[in-house]
């Protein structure tokens, strides 16, 4: 019994080393950081307690941030993992050209956020770009897309989705292909049509994917930089503000790496209380 | 067997985590000072590497001029202009030792020492080559009676014009002397009259700045209203300062000309030499580094003053690149002295000259311009006359970075239709919360 102990120790060691030392260790420096700053004045770094907090949320800018992060996660949240099972769903009828069908949805996965965010800036260039010749053959004037205060956070959500849809529906369409079709048969014999099925048979066996995909999909919007380093720079007006964007500023544009710390510390007690709601709602119930 | 077998499995395992990296990239805190110099001029065997901006990369057989004669391998890591900034922030903001000389813009010289990014060159200067350069270029680089950097250059804006295109609208080309400098209601008037869509369905703009939404290109709008001041005398507020209402008429004309009159195309500054190149536009707000540009292109382009407001002053933006050296360098004396002989060398500012064609600090280079016949009536003499008579810099605060960070997204916001005075107030609250760490 030790000895099987000591194999299983021995074999965790590695991962759990790697676990302490790039994510353990630095969670715990962000929040040391957080409680210090820096003294230009005396040029060295003091004690400051809670007052790095303080300062960001009476921070007009960070509210922003946080308000545009928020208002970006509750409508790209839902409609990515509607669109995205629904996309599941359609990938899973066997029809002819359903691997093409399933490689065309697949294909924004293999691109590199950058990159795809790199494309779209041309494809919505206002001056020059493909959606505005597109438009302009039905009549419609250039739109300014990123360049507009009420257009810029919308375009990002397309965008957004665009690369993720496929992304999610791949976990769904693993969690669909799990459920035994004894289930679908059972149903049919009782009469259940297509929606009775999908309400009483496919959803409850899909809790667990969702409840994964659902908090997957918050962590990553919660942190999205990309598009607003790539393409917006945070505007127009800090309407594309992302608050990972504003993190990296403070500490890499501002030098501020210690109020940074501290907004880190507050998106990972955001976040986790997030979750923690989304996982006891979409718990397994007995 | 399996007693065998497990025990080499856990052998592997060790040796694997031993293998791995322990200490994490997190940044240092800003906290250390400078690096303790080799004492020992520069040897052979030494490597210099200098960061820069892409803009300088064809100075690179000045730098290989220099490792030549001293046996110093120089080399050259160029970053471009939209990264620069934050390439600094992060690379010396984390203390790395890999960059020894580094550009730094004339205005943030002091964010950067008040930062520790930059080590004092003042003990193996000499004060024969410190005398090589204007008084103004080596005050820009003087902080607190040590001297952080030294300038490579400076520079002038001029108004650059497309005479196929002026020719197709009617209009006289502008005169390149001073006395016939027009203003920027003349320039909007013309602006107006070369905008539009050509024959082949190309849309023509009348009128383009070169480093669109940059305190560079824009300050001298305000300043030739009479803007003097951008910062409280102690540097605590930009409020009242920033968002004055000379700052305001300023940046109403700059929103004019993208949301108002049409004639200035909505683009990045990257973008906007190649449209001027490419022929879309009439008249090219920029510097006389691109003039190499247009004649690649082609471009039958005629030069004029920088415009200024009627009853305002003229006044052109100054300042360039300066070159120091990384507090966290280990070879503080070898890159002092490289800095030392590019910027205050004659034969090296001489060739600078040569190459990028910017107004020099050196002042043997600038009497040599003067004094050359060849340069009357060229921009190279018209920029000696800026130089001397019209030339403005970028206002001196310790925390010009942030300042200029969030006045950049302020001149985007107001070119996509933003209200000047509106976006100027948010800006200054935004900053001033941004520099109220330089008081602590």
């Amino acid at each position: 019994m030790k000895k099987n102990y000591l194999v299983i120790v021995a074999f965790l060691i590695p991962a759990m080393s790697l676990l302490v030392v790039f994510k353990i260790y630095p969670i715990l420096l962000g929040v040391y950081d957080s409680l210090f700053t820096y003294s230009f004045v005396n040029k060295e770094t003091v004690f400051a307690g809670l007052s790095n907090y303080s300062a960001i949320l009476k921070d007009a800018s960070f509210l922003n941030s946080l308000k545009v992060t928020i208002l970006f996660s509750l409508i790209v949240n839902p409609m990515q993992v509607v669109l995205s099972f629904g996309l599941s769903l359609l990938l899973m009828v066997k029809l002819p050209g359903r691997s093409l069908f399933r490689t065309v949805h697949l294909i924004p996965i293999t691109v590199s956020f950058t990159i795809a965010c790199t494309l779209w800036g041309v494809f919505l260039n206002q001056d020059q770009g493909l959606m505005n010749s597109i438009l302009n053959l039905f009549g419609i004037s250039n739109q300014p897309f990123l360049n507009s205060s009420r257009q810029a956070l919308p375009w990002i959500m397309v965008i957004a989705s665009w690369k993720g849809l496929g992304y999610w529906a791949l976990f769904f369409i693993t969690g669909l292909e799990e459920i035994p079709d004894t289930l679908y048969e059972a149903a049919e014999i009782d009469g259940a049509g297509y929606w009775n099925r999908l309400w009483h048979i496919t959803l409850p066996q899909m809790k667990r994917t969702f409840n994964f995909v659902v908090v997957s999909d918050t962590i990553s919007n919660f942190i999205l930089f990309v598009p607003a380093y790539v393409l917006t720079g945070g505007g127009p007006e800090g309407t594309t503000d992302f608050l990972m964007y504003r993190i990296y500023r403070t500490a890499y544009k501002y030098s501020d790496v210690n109020q940074a710390s501290a907004m880190i510390v507050l998106l990972l007690v955001l976040l986790t209380l997030i979750i923690g709601v989304e996982s006891y709602l979409l718990r397994e119930r007995e | 067997m399996k007693k065998g077998f497990a025990c080499i499995l856990i052998l592997c395992m060790v040796l694997t985590l031993c293998a791995c990296g322990q200490s994490s990239q997190v940044a240092a805190p800003a906290t250390q000072g400078p690096a303790d110099g080799d004492g020992q001029a520069a040897a052979a065997g030494k490597t210099l590497n200098v960061l820069v901006v892409s803009d300088l990369e064809p100075l690179e057989p000045v730098f290989q001029e220099y490792a030549v004669a001293s046996g110093i391998e120089i080399k050259m890591e160029s970053i471009p202009y939209a990264e620069i900034f934050d390439t600094i922030e992060v690379r010396l903001g984390a203390g790395e030792d890999t960059v020894d000389v580094l550009v730094a813009d004339a205005p943030l010289v002091a964010n950067y020492a008040a930062k520790n990014y930059l080590g004092s060159m003042s003990p193996y200067l000499s004060d024969a080559s410190l005398g090589r350069i204007t008084e103004a270029s080596l005050a820009g680089g003087t902080v607190g009676g040590e001297v952080m950097a030294l300038p490579l250059y400076s520079s002038c804006v001029n108004l650059y014009y497309n005479k196929d295109l002026f020719d197709v609208a009617g209009i006289a080309y502008p005169g390149i002397d001073p006395e016939d400098r027009l203003t920027w209601e003349e320039v909007a008037e013309m602006a107006k009259m070369m905008t539009y869509v050509n024959e082949n369905g190309t849309q023509i703009y009348g009128l383009s700045f070169e480093q669109i939404d940059t305190p560079y290109q824009l300050l001298p709008l305000s300043q030739s209203l009479g803007a003097t001041q951008y910062i409280s005398e102690d540097q605590t507020t930009v409020a009242g300062y920033t968002n004055s209402e000379t700052v305001a008429e300023a940046c109403k004309f700059y929103y004019d000309t993208f949301n108002t009159w049409n004639v200035s195309p909505k683009i990045d500054g990257s973008e906007s030499i190649g449209y001027f190149a490419a022929g879309q536009v009439a008249m090219f707000v920029g510097g006389s580094w691109q003039i190499s540009a247009m004649d690649n292109a082609g471009m039958n382009w005629g030069v004029a003053p920088h415009p200024y407001f009627a009853g305002g002053k003229a006044v052109t933006p100054t300042g360039s690149w300066y070159m120091g050296v990384s507090a966290y360098s280990k070879n503080q004396e070898a890159a002092s002295k490289f800095v030392e002989w590019l910027t205050t060398d004659d034969s090296a500012c001489a060739e600078t000259y040569a190459i990028m064609r910017n107004l020099p600090c050196n002042i043997s280079v600038l009497n040599g311009i003067e004094t050359d016949a060849a340069n009357k009536g060229t921009v190279a003499a018209l920029n000696v006359y800026e130089a001397k008579n019209t030339a403005m810099a970028r206002p001196q605060m310790v925390g010009y970075e942030e300042w200029q960070s969030v006045m950049m997204e302020t001149y985007s916001d107001i070119k996509n239709g933003a209200d000047p005075q509106a976006a100027l107030d948010a800006a200054v609250g935004e900053i001033d919360s941004l520099i109220a760490k330089y008081q602590k």
